[in-house]
This record gives C-alpha cells, sequence and structure tokens, in this order.
C-alpha cells in the first residue's frame, strides 16, 4: 500500500512541476518577445543613423516655417465652419505636398508604437525613433503650437466664447490672460480587429485636430467619425485633410474589421489643444 | 486530474491480496519499476526546470542589456534632434544661436560639468532677528521669511552645460547675443577655444562689482577648464587686475586669458557654456561647491581660525552704503574682539586668509562678504540689512522681487529667493556655513544690535 501511495504522491509532485515548467517557457517566450522587438528597434536606430545627415540637411529645404503659414492661412479660410453635428472644418491641402509627404516618411516603424485602448500610438515628437522622424514630428509639433493653433483659436472663437461663457469667463478674458496654449500631440495607429471609441479629451482640451496621414496605397476606408445623441457624420480618410473639431468627444476612429486585409494600416496624428496650467488658473479665478 | 481516492486503492490492495505470491512479486517490482522512473523523470524535470530559469535570467540581462541600449539612444537622439532642429537649433540659453546645415549641428556635443547639488538649508539657519520699526519693512521682511518657510528646505542647483563644437567661428553681436557658425573642419585650423556663459549674457556693470565676479563668472570658468583646462578662454574685454588673480588663484594661466571684443574668431574646437546650473534667481551652487574643493585643495586647512572679522562698507560708493550709522555699528563690533577691514585695502591673497582664517565673518550684504567662498565649513556668518537695502530689492523686477508675490517665488523653491535678501544666507548654508542675519532701520539701533550680536557670540562659543 505504501508503495501505492508514493507512486501516486509521486504522480501529483509531477503534474505540479510540469506546470512549473509550462509557466517558466511561457515567462522565457514573453521575454524573447520582448528582446526581440528591442533588438528591432536598435536595428532600425543605427541603420537610420547612416543616412541621418542626408535626411536632415534634405528636410532643412522642406521644413519652412513661414512657407507653412501662408499655405494654412489658405487652407484654413477655404475650409467652411460647420455646425453640426459639432462644430468642426474639414481643411484640405492642409500642409505643403512636399511637407506632406516628409511627414509620411517620418512615420516611425511599427515597431516603435505602444498599446493603448486598442491602438498603437506614439507621443508627438516620439522620443525613440530614427533621427529625421523626430526632427520632423518635432517641428510638426511646434508648427502646430505656433501656427496651427492660433488661426484655429480664431476659426473657432464662437464655439470657444460660447464653452467659455458657460463655464464663467469670456473670450476677451481669455486673451486678457494671456491666452496661451498647448497642443498634446500623438500618432495613432489602427489595424484590423482595432476598435473606434469617442475621444477621452479632457475638459480643458478645447479643440481637437486629426490629420489623416493616408499613403498613397490606402483607400478612403476606415476614416473618422463625428457623432453625438442627435447626429453623425461618416469621413473618409484622405490624403493630407485635417479634421478640427470642437472637444474630442464627438470623434472616433471608424473600427477596423479583424476580416479586413492583415496589412491594413491607418495612421493619424491628432492634437488636443487647450489653454495652458497658467491660463487655466487665471481663468478659473 | 486527481490522484486515487481511497477507494480505489482498497480495492487494489484487495485484488492483490486475492493473488498468488508470484503475481504479487510481479505487480510489486513493477510498482518499484514505475517508482524508479517517476524518479527519474522528476529529476529531469528539475534539471530542466533549472535550465529554463538560468535562461530566463540571461534572457532578463539581454532585456536589461539593450533596454540600456535603448536609453542611450533615447538621450542622444533628443539630444541630436534638438541641436538639429528645424528652423533653428533648440538650446538651454536665449542668449545663444548655433548656425550651420541640420548635419553640422547634429555633432554638437552638451558636455554637463559636476554632480546635482543639493543641501539641507535651515539646519545652518542661527539666530535671525528683525529690529526695523518701519511697518511696511516689518510686513516685506514677514513675506520674505515665510516665503523662504514655504519654499521647501533643500538648496538646489545643477551642473553646468557645456556645448563641444569641432570647428566653428563664434562671435558676440550688439545686442550681447553669441553667435556660433559651424563649419566643416578645415586642415589646419587648430585651437581650443572656451567662452563662458558671463562673456555673452552677463551686464558689463555687474563685470566691475567683485561679489558678481567671484560668484557668478569665477564658478563658470572653473566648471569649463573642468573640460578644457587648456582651452584659452575668450573673456569681455577690459580684463582687470582683480578679475585676472581671481583666475590666477583658480587655476588659469595667462596666456589662457585673452580679451575678446566679440569679433569672429574661427576655433577648430569651441567649447560654450550654454548654462551655469543655476536655479532661479540663485547663484551656480554646484559650480560653487567645486571652486571650493579646488580652492581647499590649493589653500590646505588653517591653523588659526579664531580671527573676527567685520567687512566695513567704507570703500562702497555713497548710493550702495546701506548704513547711515557704520562707525557706530562699526564700533560695537570691535568693542567685541572683531577687525575692521575693508576688503579694498587688502589684495585678494590677503583676502583668502583673512576669510579662511576667520571664525566669524560679518558685514553689511554686499560684495565684501562675497569672500565666504575662501571660508571653511562651519564659520559664522552674520549679515545685517537695513530698511532701504529691503526696500531696493523689492522694487527690483524678476528674481531679486518675486518674494513680493509669495505665490511666485515659492514655486521656484528656494531657488526662487536666491537673489533675494536673504542671499548670502542662502550662500552660506550651500558652503555649510551658520548664518546670522540682523535687519534694522539705515540709522543701525545698536542696542538691539548688541544684544543679537551677544547671542550669537553665545552660539558661536557653545559651538
Amino acid at each position: 500500500m505504501n508503495r501505492l501511495t508514493s507512486l501516486a504522491d509521486s504522480r501529483d509532485r509531477l503534474r505540479r512541476e510540469l506546470r512549473e515548467v509550462h509557466h517558466a517557457l511561457q515567462e522565457l517566450a514573453k521575454q524573447l518577445v520582448s528582446v526581440e522587438l528591442q533588438t528591432q528597434q536598435l536595428i532600425a536606430l543605427r541603420m537610420g543613423d547612416r543616412d541621418a545627415a542626408d535626411r536632415m540637411d534634405g528636410l532643412e529645404q522642406v521644413l519652412d516655417l513661414n512657407h507653412l503659414a501662408t499655405h494654412l492661412r489658405d487652407a484654413v479660410r477655404r475650409a467652411d465652419l460647420i455646425e453640426a453635428p459639432v462644430p468642426h472644418a474639414l481643411i484640405t491641402d492642409v500642409l505643403p505636398l512636399d511637407m506632406y509627404e516628409a511627414a509620411i516618411d517620418a512615420i516611425p516603424s511599427r515597431i516603435f508604437f505602444t498599446p493603448r485602448d486598442g491602438e498603437q500610438e506614439l507621443p508627438v515628437p516620439p522620443t525613440l525613433a530614427p533621427l529625421h522622424s523626430i526632427a520632423t514630428w518635432m517641428f510638426l509639433a511646434d508648427a502646430v503650437k505656433q501656427v496651427f493653433v492660433p488661426m484655429f483659436i480664431e476659426r473657432f472663437e464662437e464655439p470657444v466664447d460660447r464653452h467659455l461663457r458657460a463655464l464663467g469667463p469670456s473670450i476677451q478674458e481669455l486673451n486678457e490672460a494671456g491666452g496661451r496654449f498647448v497642443a498634446r500631440g500623438r500618432i495613432v495607429l489602427r489595424q484590423p480587429g482595432d476598435v473606434g471609441r469617442p475621444g477621452d479629451g479632457g475638459p480643458w482640451e478645447w479643440l481637437t485636430l486629426v490629420l489623416d496621414l493616408a499613403r498613397a496605397e490606402d483607400s478612403e476606408e476606415f476614416g473618422s467619425m463625428l457623432r453625438t445623441s442627435a447626429a453623425a457624420r461618416a469621413l473618409p480618410f484622405c490624403a493630407n485633410t485635417a479634421l478640427v473639431l470642437f472637444h474630442s468627444s464627438a470623434h472616433e476612429f471608424v473600427s477596423i474589421p479583424a476580416t479586413a486585409p492583415v496589412a491594413t494600416e491607418r495612421y493619424a496624428c491628432e492634437f488636443r489643444i487647450g489653454p495652458d496650467k497658467k491660463t487655466r488658473r487665471i481663468l478659473q479665478q | 486530474m486527481k490522484g486515487p481516492g481511497k477507494g480505489v486503492i482498497a480495492a487494489l490492495l484487495n485484488r492483490l491480496s486475492a493473488m498468488s505470491p508470484w503475481a504479487i512479486r510481479r505487480n510489486t517490482q513493477a510498482v518499484e519499476r514505475l517508482n524508479a522512473s517517476t524518479m527519474a523523470l522528476r529529476t529531469e524535470l528539475r534539471d530542466m526546470r533549472e535550465r529554463l530559469h538560468q535562461l530566463s535570467a540571461h534572457a532578463a540581462d539581454s532585456q536589461r542589456h539593450t533596454q540600456q541600449l535603448l536609453e542611450i539612444y533615447r538621450r542622444d537622439l533628443g539630444e541630436r534632434a534638438r541641436f538639429a532642429a528645424l528652423p533653428h537649433a533648440k538650446l538651454r540659453s536665449d542668449a545663444l544661436v548655433l548656425q550651420g546645415r541640420p548635419a553640422l549641428r547634429m555633432r554638437v556635443e552638451r558636455r554637463s560639468v559636476g554632480q546635482p547639488f543639493e543641501r539641507p538649508f535651515s539646519s545652518w539657519l542661527g539666530v535671525t532677528r528683525c529690529a526695523s520699526s518701519a511697518p511696511d519693512i516689518r510686513a516685506l521682511w514677514e513675506r520674505l521669511l515665510a516665503c523662504e518657510a514655504g519654499s521647501g528646505d533643500v538648496l538646489r542647483s545643477l551642473p553646468s552645460t557645456v556645448l563641444d563644437m569641432p570647428g566653428a567661428v563664434v562671435s558676440r553681436d550688439a545686442t550681447g547675443m553669441l553667435r556660433v557658425s559651424l563649419r566643416p573642419q578645415r586642415e589646419g585650423t587648430t585651437g581650443m577655444c572656451a567662452v563662458p556663459r558671463f562673456a555673452y549674457t552677463f551686464p558689463a556693470r555687474k563685470l566691475r562689482n567683485f561679489g558678481h565676479w567671484l560668484l557668478d563668472c569665477v564658478p563658470q570658468v572653473v566648471a569649463m577648464s573642468a573640460v578644457a583646462p587648456d582651452a584659452v578662454f575668450l573673456l569681455p574685454a577690459p580684463l582687470r587686475g582683480f578679475h585676472r588673480s581671481t583666475l590666477s588663484l583658480v587655476g588659469l594661466a595667462p596666456r589662457q586669458m585673452v580679451e575678446w571684443d566679440g569679433a569672429p574668431v574661427e576655433c577648430g574646437q569651441l567649447l560654450v557654456q550654454e548654462s551655469d546650473g543655476r536655479m532661479g534667481g540663485g547663484r551656480p551652487l554646484a559650480a560653487l561647491a567645486e571652486m571650493r574643493r579646488l580652492l581647499a585643495r590649493q589653500e590646505g586647512t588653517s591653523n588659526s581660525r579664531g580671527r573676527r572679522i567685520y567687512v566695513s562698507r567704507r570703500d562702497a560708493r555713497n548710493k550702495r552704503r546701506w548704513l547711515s550709522n557704520e562707525p557706530a555699528v562699526e564700533a560695537v563690533f570691535r568693542s567685541r574682539g572683531f577687525e575692521i577691514l575693508a576688503m579694498a585695502d587688502h589684495s585678494l591673497e590677503e583676502q583668502v586668509r583673512i576669510f579662511r582664517d576667520a571664525r566669524i565673518v560679518a558685514g553689511i550684504s554686499g560684495a565684501g562678504l562675497a569672500d565666504i567662498v575662501f571660508s571653511p565649513p562651519a564659520t559664522h556668518v552674520v549679515v545685517l540689512l537695513s530698511d532701504s537695502l529691503i526696500r531696493w530689492y523689492a522694487d527690483q523686477v524678476g528674481q531679486r522681487s518675486a518674494w513680493v508675490e509669495p505665490e511666485k517665488a515659492t514655486r521656484g523653491g528656494l531657488a526662487a529667493l536666491g537673489d533675494s535678501p536673504r542671499f548670502y544666507v542662502h550662500l552660506a548654508a550651500a558652503f555649510d556655513q551658520y548664518c546670522h542675519c540682523f535687519l534694522g532701520g539705515d540709522e543701525m539701533p545698536l542696542d538691539p544690535l548688541s544684544g543679537f550680536l551677544d547671542d550669537v557670540l553665545r552660539q558661536v562659543d557653545h559651538a
């Protein structure tokens, strides 16, 4: 009887030990996936280093803030401010063509993106990406703050004023407070199976800018949706087209079904724009 | 899966008891063989698990190493992207412009000199007293002390940063802006030039002030010498005697001190101080600490540390004489064993010796007290402040009067008060020296001053 009991115990111990081995294998697999990703990132960065100097000199010819300001002023003037379903404007041909192409070229490889709420994202400017990507997006982030924001605030003066009055102060007080703004940016990557969600901007992130980063091979499918309880508007995924809307909660990216071709990718950059801390503090007093 | 229950084992035993001895022996042998093979399997599994743990540890090491490499890349890429940024480089100084193609700008290296500086403050505070009868001054004083109390208890500054550039032409324009034009390195261009921050972003009138020179400028040279001990320093003209003697004191050879009018200079390698690490309105404490270490190594320790020094402002310009009865104040100090000295009467070497030998250093807040930089730790510093001195600070713009609006001041921590009437108190604490402070009217009330001084002396004796 003792021998049989000991046999049964041995079998149980074997099972436990097998489970532990299985668990250790899973952990090892996870670690290897992470090492593999990091190695891929290192290779991409090293490869990016090789032609970084030439690329940077090339970008100097393209990333011209004054040219952008003139171009954008015309583009914003052409765009209508539409009130429904939420105040928004669709600005076509938003960047000079060569600048848009530089932006597309500067989208870092997907290995640099991190998952967040069913999407992949990368802050703007990215901190880990090839040099020309960081420099290009650094320029665009500065351009949004210095060029885009003043024009958009002027264009959306009425809805901003309405919103402000509901809070207490007026736009005049905003201007008197110095009216300094910040723009928090990210590049979003969507793939098959990703489900669109309404924007989650905070109450002080008044305006949202979504610039579709459509590449030549991308179709107009899986763009954006503007939605309120009363109305909705579908927007195609269009190259060099920016959607500017009042607040982000009415915006969502259209879901890409899991059955879509595996290679389907949709890149867009999104900026949430609102008053900086100092302006907020003054407005709240 | 569960193992066999008691019922199953009992049934097996029943069956076994019904078996012949031969069958029992055979079954027993089979069970033994099974047990042995199970043991062997378990041993193998244990080995496998051990190997897996070792592999996992290796993988974790690899993960950590690649992560470290990525962090190095992240820092390096961030720096290079800021230097090569379009339309122009993003620097930590608004008074500095980097010109040249992005490909040249991305070769610039930022070097950090020294360590971040952090010291506790209040543990160095001695006797603090206000004997001013002016209500506005008392209110300002209370506000200043409240501001200080609410600003945390740590004195901070950052390491200096120096931009290291191969092949550049440096010039200073009429507005004082430093322009660095990067060029591909040409053969035959040699020479390393260093431009400290005060050479391009410091008012000329402050350069003539010994206190500003000693506390703001010389530490910058010390920080730059640490990375370029043989560089030629481009220094704002004219260089006066005290400029040259203090620079010699920190190890600069005469050939390294070049008067510079801002005209373009081509260098094989150029080092430009981008920041001296000061925070808020404070002094560059990290660089000052480095300067004190350097001076302490050169001077050694003092054998006679009993002197009591009162630094007179008799040598100050009339508009900066903050007291109307300084002779009477000096008499109070003299009666308590203090030597009354005007620093203008002493060479730099003598000043260094006087302050190194002093146990107590006293004086009205001003350039003369800057020499406490030469005093060792645990020296007692007595700072006198007057009504007009407080009003002067309160009327200034920027950091000097930040404490008048407490909300502004406390946001920057103690560094925001680093250029307030309390700056010598902060400086003394940063040097590990005890600091005592007395505020009186422009006609300093002598009885309260005497009482204050006696209290200070009791503390000194007690220590």
